[in-house]
């Protein structure tokens, strides 16, 4: 039998070296580096039987043969990686004491710092404004001047606009922090499901109430969400369910319902798509923004859908699709995809589909089934997966102890292609390598040379001169460089400052010689082991820097602006490698 | 932008050189990249001769985004329905450039109105698809794919000329798109086009010893026989870099050293605009280019303003962009497709702007078109129970145009389905 963590040579991922330098570090807590767990089939089964949730046994026998992982620091950081955010040293020696099913769970059960009581929203009716930003015709808003209601316009998407990028700010802080990371891992994977776009539901309260909503139940049951969503009032906003009525049903929530929400291309007909149209019909986003069922707009007659007649209505007809043998299978195949990044094996993918059918939905045995599956840590899996834009981002925060602000991360959206709530279409966001387009790992590093203050905007007497005196191409340059010289305004103009003390963590490290250092930060902040070359280039460098910055070798701890730079520098470099980019 | 220390251009230049090493590097392990993730990839140099280059003919896609407004850009001023539609954003027949005795061309057109006078400008009145639909993304998605499922059905369709036609030509530059996010028509998995703002964009960001630094880094390793399913991503990460490596260098020696005939303006869409002059008097092999002007959705007070602001400055752009041409070989190559995903609603709402409509006019240009109006105009005064323009020409009819008569390529795998050419060019 085949042990799952074959490794490859010559880096110091491999054979406790992690470990090594985390017992240099005595900050943190000890781990104990020959902790290796053999997990045998009969042993996972039996442990994972006694807790609440836990898969059972129909599913787990499915696994042939019987393979066994070992828990070292590789596993604990793929787990980390898939379920998190990545995870730090420290993280990695606490995962190791924990072991699987102690990190799993606390991964599911983990709520350390969400508010659950949101702060109270402002919706457009304080300002006179209904839903789709049509003035109430009883508002005091009459009784101002033209001027005065442009103004009260402009206040309101300022105050709406505002509100969101703060929920944003809040929603990546938790991230950053690893405050509660499976639920937003989820949360994410939820948000490019159910997808919804802010450019076409104008009101952000909508959007700021379904993402609460969807983050309040990442973890809970599939079935709830999908129940949910035919009554979410950004969704049916965003899937023209608000024209849909009795007389002239709208597709294109039943047709994406279908498509992307339960059961996949080539598993329903059109006709089904017009019959669970006129089901969903009645289910309105009210002029509040809330949900409201207009019966009169409904079509109470009998459809036929997926070879069932009957007077469906949105509930019966979640209801039946749910029942749909393909339904399981599509979600778990969502599901490994987005966890696992390559498509599942059939044998594989019926396995999972019959531990979401027999756990009714529910999505954290399907969960804790997958952080305890040896295959979950095979070679193909571990390290190979495509971050996206907002995860890269996040895991380099997380790991720099960098919180940065809804306005940075708005701005900085743009630049990558992935913003909040502005999916590129209905079908969510790429997955993988269709992430990578030739420019996409530049935009990313230069996105994280401004957070981590590497770049500084244009002088203003520069852009005066050359918006002048040079030739067309450098002026428009200077105009065409608009997003990254707005981000790096934003920046300096809220007077960012990265903050993350990188010597503290650094000097608890051990690390000492400059190989050490760049050792150990590729450790430290790669989501996996350096390529071959990677280490000594990086060393190479600062061999380098030190001599135009005129640094002495050694002597990495000392209170100096010039090391602080250097550090930030080689966070810059090294979160910009390929690497950084593969969790 | 700049890094704390100013980058020098000789320095990257160098350090785009040894971009080019590593590709040499890759170039001879071929055979590992074919082993590798997705398709094989090849080196962005000149292959030698292919069917692709035959003509040499090339077609920029001139996406106007966010919903033009036809009636404004080319005036039906004769008829009385229009001006009761419009009662504060109608031209007056003196106001408008005259086409014919019918119609006028904004007034902020007039390099389009001299080219329209020298036949160099063909109009298309009325293009659009049956069953409209509202959404900029959605109908954008529609004209991207040639195909009413959007992208649900698939690549886009200058990606499928990339795929099907050209599938055996390995030139990276093939389809370039010059500005921020690429259009979905362009978007192809097996040969990515290469995307770009400006040349320096393909740039990380740093001092020129971390450039270099990073570089290495990207390039490491790329003789070593990729062993695990990690090393073999990140392999195909560092082909993209050394991809973008190598185009920014190329991309930089061609746009930093062509000298324009013309003066354009210091806005990034003219510098667009300018950046494909410069790669059709290159040795560059790019058959499509794609540009975007946005900032169409003009639903507020503001329209007529802002309107003629967007007008003007795509006036300005093409006026630049044709005087640079003039008399040169890459004249006869050249032709330009103005497009926009609707029209706008026929009647203004009451902010004296306009809604989300259908129909509008596609404009062509270039020294091979038949100038004139063609198509038909849409009745101002029979609308659709929306209140919207009729579509007249199904715009697939004029992507046909475009592939078949002038870039020689056949249309119907790329349009799912058989779309006449309209007899516009040559």
């Amino acid at each position: 039998m085949q042990r799952v963590n074959r490794q490859p040579q010559g880096h110091l991922w491999a054979g406790g070296s992690r470990a090594d330098w985390m017992r240099v570090g005595a900050a943190t807590n000890d781990p104990t580096p020959s902790m290796r767990m053999s997990w045998s089939l009969a042993a996972l089964l039996s442990a994972s039987m006694a807790v609440p949730g836990a898969p059972s046994a129909g599913g787990l026998q499915a696994v042939q043969p019987a393979p066994e992982f070992v828990w070292d620091a590789r596993a604990v950081e793929h787990l980390l990686n898939r379920a998190g955010f990545g995870g730090t040293g420290a993280e990695i020696a606490r995962g190791l004491e924990l072991g699987p099913e102690g990190l799993i769970d606390e991964l599911l059960s983990a709520r350390r710092a969400w508010v659950d009581t949101e702060p109270a929203l402002f919706r457009w009716e304080d300002f006179g404004l209904d839903h789709m930003q049509v003035t109430l015709e009883s508002a005091p808003y009459y009784q101002h001047s033209t001027e005065e209601q442009i103004a009260m316009c402009k206040d309101a998407r300022v105050v709406d606009r505002n509100q969101f990028l703060e929920l944003y700010q809040r929603w990546f802080a938790s991230m950053a922090r690893s405050d509660d990371p499976l639920r937003d891992r989820m949360t994410l994977f939820w948000h490019g499901f159910f997808t919804t776009s802010w450019e076409v539901v104008k009101r952000k309260y909508e959007l700021i109430r379904q993402f609460q909503w969807l983050r309040r139940e990442a973890l809970g049951s599939y079935a709830d969400l999908l129940h949910g969503i035919v009554r979410d009032p950004a969704m049916l906003q965003f899937l023209d369910q608000t024209a849909s009525s009795k007389q002239h049903p709208n597709e294109n929530l039943a047709r994406e319902l279908l498509e992307l929400f339960s059961l996949g291309e080539g598993h329903y007909t059109e006709l089904d798509v017009r019959e669970a149209a006129r089901a969903l019909t009645g289910n309105r986003c009210a002029s509040d923004g809330s949900f409201e069922f207009l019966s009169g707009a409904h079509d109470a007659g009998p459809k036929t859908i997926l070879d069932r007649t009957e007077t469906f209505d949105d509930r019966a007809l979640v209801e039946h699709l749910l029942a749909q043998e393909e339904c399981p299978r599509w979600v778990a195949r969502r599901l490994l995809r987005w966890f696992e990044g390559l498509e599942p094996e059939p044998e594989r993918l019926e396995r999972y589909a019959r531990v979401l059918r027999q756990e009714q939905f529910e999505l954290r045995p399907f969960l804790r089934t997958l952080a305890l599956d040896p295959a979950f840590y095979r070679d193909e899996v571990v390290g190979t997966r495509v971050l996206s834009p907002i995860e890269h981002l996040a895991f380099a925060c997380h790991k720099l102890e960098i919180e940065p602000d809804g306005h940075f991360l708005n701005k900085a959206g743009v630049i990558l292609g992935q913003s909040f709530y502005l999916p590129p279409s209905v079908k969510g966001w790429p997955e993988g390598l269709d992430w990578i387009t030739n420019d996409a790992l530049l935009r990313r590093g230069n996105v994280l040379g401004a957070l981590l203050g590497m770049l500084e905007a244009t002088p203003e007497a520069t852009a005066i001169e050359a918006a002048s005196g040079r030739a067309a191409t450098e002026r428009a340059e200077v105009m065409v460089r608009g997003d990254l010289e707005i981000l790096v305004r934003t920046l300096e103009g809220r007077r960012w400052e990265p903050g993350a003390d990188l010597r503290a963590r650094l000097a608890a490290s051990g690390a000492r010689t400059d190989a050490e250092v760049a050792a150990w930060l590729l450790e430290e902040w790669l989501p996996g082991p350096p390529a071959r070359g990677t280490p000594r280039v990086v060393s190479g460098w600062i061999a380098s820097e030190r001599a135009t910055r005129g640094l002495l070798a050694g002597a990495w701890l000392d209170d100096d602006v010039a090391r602080t730079e250097l550090l930030r520098a080689l966070a810059h470099l090294i979160f910009s490698l390929p690497e950084a980019h593969l969790g | 932008m700049s890094a704390p220390r100013a980058l020098d251009r000789r320095e990257l230049l160098a350090a785009g050189a040894a971009g080019l090493g590593a590709a040499a590097c890759a170039a001879a392990g071929e055979g590992l990249a074919a082993s590798g993730v997705g398709a094989p990839r090849a080196v962005t140099q000149p292959a030698l001769a292919r069917p692709a280059a035959e003509t040499g003919r090339a077609l920029v896609v001139l996406e106007m985004f966010g919903g033009n407004d036809g009636l404004s850009t080319l005036v039906p001023h004769q008829d009385d329905a229009y001006h009761r539609a419009r009662p504060t954003l109608r031209f007056r027949p003196e106001e408008t450039l005259r086409v014919t005795d019918e119609r006028g061309l904004h007034p902020t057109l007039e390099n389009l109105h001299r080219l329209y006078h020298a036949g160099r400008l063909a109009a298309v009145e009325g293009v659009g698809f049956p069953a409209p639909v509202y959404s900029h993304f959605r109908s954008q998605e529609i004209w991207h794919t040639a195909r009413r499922e959007g992208r649900a059905s698939g690549p886009g369709w200058l990606a499928r000329v990339r795929e099907g036609a050209w599938g055996d030509d390995p030139d990276r530059m093939l389809a370039v798109h010059i500005g921020g996010d690429m259009p979905y028509s362009m978007w192809s998995e097996r040969h990515p086009a290469i995307s770009f703002r400006v040349a320096s964009d393909l740039e990380w960001l740093g001092t020129p010893e971390q450039q270099l630094a990073f570089r290495r880094a990207a390039a490491e390793e790329c003789a070593e026989l990729a062993r695990t399913e990690r090393e073999r991503m990140l392999e195909e990460l560092r082909a993209r870099l050394r991809d973008s490596q190598i185009a920014a260098a190329r991309l930089a020696e061609i746009t930093e050293s062509y000298r324009p005939r013309s003066e354009y303006p210091p806005e990034p869409f003219a510098a667009a605009l300018r950046s494909v002059a410069a790669l059709l008097d290159s040795d560059a092999r790019t058959r499509i280019y794609s540009v975007v002007l946005s900032n169409f959705d003009t639903h507020g007070a503001v329209q007529r303003t802002k309107h003629a602001r967007l007008l003007a400055q795509l006036d300005r752009a093409l006026g630049a962009f044709f005087a640079d041409l003039q008399g040169t070989a890459a004249e006869q190559r050249v032709l330009v497709l103005c497009w926009s995903e609707f029209g706008r609603r026929v009647a203004e709402n009451v902010s004296h702007g306009t809604d989300h409509g259908a129909a509008g006019p596609a404009l062509l240009l270039g020294a091979g078109v038949r100038g004139g109006l063609h198509g038909q105009h849409p009745s101002v005064s029979d609308v659709d129970g929306d209140g919207n323009l009729v579509h007249t020409t199904d715009f697939r009819r004029v992507y046909a145009t475009c592939l078949e008569r002038w870039l020689g390529v056949p249309a119907t795998d790329v349009l799912g389905g058989r779309y006449a050419p309209l007899p516009i060019l040559g």
